[in-house]
């Protein structure tokens, strides 16, 4: 699977090094994984517009056919089965339910950040806006392109699965991100099923106790503090977060397993002599 | 002399609350003090720290109030992070009118909770909640703001002292006559529970050791304190003001750091 994102992006070199190791939070989450509870259709969601034009589909063709080709070069078909069956990463914009949010809604469909999920292999854009949706959906129609699906609804009750289609599974999809506004109880929820997470504090708000929050958090390592403006570098780093963070469980795996490799032996150790006191203990009664 | 009757009334009234707030005050266990420190045998709960064993008291009898969006998402983890399963458990929740995500969302709490004790099982403890109007609406206009703030004092007042349904004809049904927790963490509504429990036990008609008082700040502040908690915290109506971050903590004298009370999950 590696190989075949290595294949993808040869010339950005600092892309395919972030998604490489990003790759790996697939293996990473089979252990993590959270049973999955907002299976039920929710009947609060009213609004839901796929929006796949057309024009979309045509660029989403030659990308499909060129991954093909490429993969047929490295002779390595098992990886392409496993690679489409896979969903893809997923970028989740959410405002929440009290407030709207316009600078945020109207900077993830600028053409910079789109090509920066693009780049980084999300195939799919998620807006819940809020009280903006029939702005919003103005907006992503004078769109002239888009290089990834754009979905976009008004409010749901059921937010926990958009959350974790976001979240990295292994063999089930890859990992995405959810970018939230910063409102403590989005990003409970969030945290708590373990998906990636970019905070965007709203710098129209009073006291701007939001910013407060973000900077915790981005100190915990717990989530990406993601500025208005500089929203593409908050994706680069949450995929690098992702990264790390799969590396060090990785590491605890590793430890986990010498340990209990360890154990095995000592047990080994102590059995000899015990079975040996055993035998002996038999040849003493036979005698 | 009705003009001088009413004033004389009110000038006996105002010292008579101003003497029983701060006669309470001085009465009550100073924050720090040995009384949170767990008394008998203490059980360690799920984040790891002890807390005091209550599996032997007769009644126990929390009031949480549900706000807002993230006010009530902390809440519910709160709540989650400090049960026990325990039969001598009664937890009541105010809500707003309207609020219906707030109502889904305690419902959806005690259904788990309840399906965690299946059949027989009384551990689960028992359950209520009441609704209270809105203080204020979104867009009202300001001068009906306090005919509605009072409807909605009546309402609290209402919520604190109607004995549990579920315990009244069962053991113990007296223990259950008031609330002995009110946690708030800072909706707009709860300011208004708590001055009203606050005021019933100025004029004795809640006993003193009834209806404490505990704000919890909330999670998403970590340096500066919501005008809520500074409320709180200045008008002596809390008896525990608990701060999510030790920063928080030592900024503002007479919080108390709790712990990530509403995050605990996060805790490494």
């Amino acid at each position: 699977m590696d190989h075949l994102t290595t294949t993808k992006h040869t010339t950005d070199t600092e892309a395919t090094h972030t998604q490489k190791i990003a790759g790996q939070k697939r293996d990473a989450s089979a252990i993590t994984t959270v049973s999955s509870q907002g299976s039920s259709a929710s009947s609060g969601e009213g609004l839901e517009i796929r929006n796949e034009s057309k024009r979309e589909g045509e660029v989403k063709r030659p990308k499909l056919g060129e991954e093909q080709t490429s993969s047929n070069r490295s002779d390595n078909n098992m990886a392409l089965i496993e690679e489409t069956s896979m969903e893809g990463r997923q970028c989740f914009v959410t405002v929440g339910a009290t407030a709207g949010f316009r600078p945020l809604l109207s900077e993830v469909i600028t053409p910079e950040f789109l090509n920066c999920l693009a780049d980084n292999h999300f195939d799919l854009l998620k807006v819940q806006c809020g009280e903006d949706f029939e702005w919003f959906d103005e907006q992503v129609k004078s769109l002239p392109s888009s290089p990834v699906t754009i979905e976009r609804f008004a409010f749901t009750e059921n937010m926990a699965k958009h959350y974790i289609r976001s979240r990295g599974e292994m063999s089930v999809r890859m990992p995405g991100v959810v970018v939230a506004h910063a409102g403590s109880g989005t990003i409970l929820e969030v945290l708590r099923l373990q998906v990636p997470l970019v905070v965007v504090p709203n710098p129209t708000l009073m006291d701007n106790h939001q910013a407060e929050l973000a900077q915790e958090l981005e100190s915990t390592g717990d989530a990406v503090y993601g500025r208005l403006g500089k929203l593409t570098e908050a994706i680069a780093r949450s995929l690098e977060l992702v990264a790390q963070d799969e590396l060090r469980k990785q590491q605890h795996l590793q430890d986990l397993r010498n340990v209990e490799k360890s154990f095995q032996r000592e047990l080994e150790q102590a059995k000899v002599p015990q079975t040996e006191t055993v035998q002996d203990r038999r040849q003493r009664d036979l005698d | 002399w009705l003009i001088s009757l009413v004033i004389t009334v009110g000038i006996v009234l105002g010292t008579f609350i101003v003497y029983r707030h701060f006669e309470m005050i001085r009465r009550r266990q100073k924050p720090g003090g040995s009384w949170l420190v767990p008394s008998n045998t203490p059980q360690p709960n799920a984040a790891g720290t002890q807390v005091p064993n209550t599996t032997s008291l007769p009644a126990i009898y929390f009031t949480y109030i549900l706000g807002s969006g993230g006010h009530t998402a902390e809440m519910i983890e709160t709540i989650k992070q400090s049960f026990r399963g325990q039969a001598n458990i009664h937890r009541r929740y105010i809500i707003s009118i309207g609020d219906t995500s707030s109502l889904g969302k305690a419902r959806l709490l005690e259904a788990t909770i309840k399906d965690a004790y299946p059949g027989e099982d009384d551990r689960a403890g028992t359950s209520d909640i009441f609704l209270i109007r809105r203080a204020r609406k979104v867009h009202q206009p300001l001068y009906t703001a306090p005919f509605t703030c009072l409807i909605s004092a009546f309402h609290a007042a209402n919520a604190l002292t109607r004995m549990p349904n579920p315990r009244s004809t069962k053991d113990h049904g007296k223990g259950f006559r008031y609330p002995h927790v009110i946690v708030t963490n800072g909706p707009a509504n709860g300011f208004i529970v708590c001055l009203v429990a606050h005021l019933l036990k100025i004029f004795y008609l809640v006993p003193e050791n009834r209806a404490k008082v505990v704000y919890i700040e909330t999670w998403a502040r970590s340096k500066t304190m919501s005008l809520t908690g500074k409320l709180f915290l200045k008008t002596g109506i809390a008896d525990v003001v608990g701060v999510q971050h030790e920063s928080l903590a030592k900024i503002f004298k007479g919080s108390q750091y709790i712990g990530p009370v509403s995050a605990g999950f996060l805790r490494r």
